[in-house]
């Protein structure tokens, strides 16, 4: 765990830090696989700063929607740098939102364009889990096995970790498929969908208890059971391998 | 040929489900597995661990016995620009929730500070919360102190609501976290 990284007198909080990295190292991949998918990379790069720039901005105004009296009388901290200031969960609607309404108004397939995004969002789960790994959070539940790490008071699965491994091996499954053209658009996006959640819902059950339901289940790993039957449906009903005509020319 | 490959895919499909929801049986909740509430440690959800220090006016500080009262602790010392801007913060919410029983502990990092300037900046700024001197270092030890400031919220059981490294904290987060203890209060 490595909460801050201090150089000198100056201490930057670490999970940030890796988060920034992992953005900006995630969007240098896709652009650069973008055209394994016929996709414009400066379309792109244009469209994951879009969403990078509203999401900061809709977590921003989510947040105040959300604790809207707490800023009576101090406006200013509307402008605080302060990263607690955001509602994550409003930035990425908002970011997932405005990313939509772009790439609808392109003339480009909607699912052709998430799958040169996969690279992104493969890399960028990655450094999340690196970045619970800095943080602490997201920890894993009393192990006696011998790689345990001792945080918060216990042994404990070095469960962030895992994550981090499951997010490799999906990277480099998904870097890994050559023939892109023989599957339908989407193919990509739905297969890291699946292999995602499969490993996630396997390392769960090595996670601290998160929210539980009837007998200790946990609800995170119904989820994941729930988006895993959905997206291998998709994978086989709808994206069957199909040869489809080749263009030379990228989209966007 | 098309169709076997269907079925089989299919029946993979089928196959990691069935296993996934084994697995979420399997790796349920044990019912007698200790819950992060009743672990000491430096993190949201555990316990906050206790310590006692002497405050500016000589005082005894003992944060076990504030339980049944949400507390703030603010790492911080008179040399860090962060800790001093936010003090103003914290003592404008500190007056607002005063009477409903916040309770803020400005632990100053002695050990890493000199004893006159922190005076002096409390005096400065008329902080009336109080000021506990962590002398030996023992306390930021305990709550893996990594940079100054940093802010720890504890709900009235004594439990860790909400770390915040660094600063300054704008008065609407300091408001909205004691905002979120007071909720928690049973």
């Amino acid at each position: 765990m490595f909460p801050t990284i201090n150089l000198g007198s100056l201490s930057i909080p670490a999970p940030e830090l890796i988060l920034l990295l992992g953005f900006w190292l995630s969007s240098i991949l896709a652009e650069r696989n973008a055209k394994r998918f016929k996709v414009d990379p400066n379309l792109v790069e244009k469209v994951l700063w879009i969403c990078l720039l509203a999401g900061l901005l809709g977590a921003r105004l989510s947040y105040i929607a959300r604790s809207s009296t707490a800023f009576r009388g101090n406006l200013l901290s509307i402008f605080s740098l302060n990263p607690n200031l955001l509602d994550p969960v409003g930035g990425l609607l908002i970011s997932a939102a405005v990313g939509f309404i772009y790439i609808s108004h392109q003339r480009i397939s909607f699912w052709a364009f998430l799958d040169s995004l996969t690279p992104f969002f493969a890399l960028l789960t990655t450094a999340l889990s690196l970045s619970n790994f800095a943080s602490g959070s997201g920890f894993g539940s009393s192990t006696s096995l011998p790689w345990g790490i001792y945080l918060w008071g216990d042994f404990r699965h070095p469960v962030q970790i895992y994550y981090l491994a499951g997010g490799l091996v999906t990277l480099y499954i998904i870097l890994a498929i050559k023939q892109y053209n023989v599957y339908q658009a989407g193919y990509t996006f739905i297969l890291f969908i699946s292999l995602t959640s499969g490993f996630r819902l396997f390392f769960y059950g090595f996670q601290e208890s998160g929210i539980v339901v009837a007998d200790g289940i946990r609800l995170a790993q119904l989820a994941y059971w729930m988006i895993l039957s959905i997206s291998l449906v998709l994978l086989s009903k709808l994206f069957l391998p199909t040869r489809m005509e080749e263009s030379d020319e990228p989209q966007g | 040929m098309f169709s076997y490959r269907i079925e089989r895919r299919q029946l993979i499909s089928l196959l990691i489900l069935l296993a996934g929801a084994v697995w979420i049986w399997f790796s349920r909740v044990p019912t007698d597995s200790i819950s992060p509430q009743s672990i000491y440690a430096p993190q949201e959800s555990f316990l906050a661990p206790d310590f006692t220090l002497t405050t500016f006016e000589g005082e005894l500080l003992i944060l076990s016995d504030l339980r049944g009262y949400p507390v703030i602790l603010n790492f911080w010392a008179s040399w860090c620009p962060p800790c001093r801007a936010e003090m103003p913060a914290l003592q404008q919410v500190f007056d607002e929730y005063e009477d409903l029983g916040l309770i803020i502990a400005a632990i100053n990092a002695t050990n890493q500070d000199s004893l006159s300037e922190a005076a002096a900046f409390v005096s400065k700024n008329s902080l009336t919360f109080p000021i506990p001197l962590d002398k030996t270092g023992l306390v930021s030890r305990s709550y893996n102190l990594h940079s100054l400031p940093t802010t720890v919220f504890i709900d009235s059981q004594g439990i860790i609501r909400k770390i915040i490294i660094g600063g300054p904290i704008p008065t609407a987060l300091v408001r909205i976290q004691v905002e979120k203890l007071f909720q928690d209060k049973p």
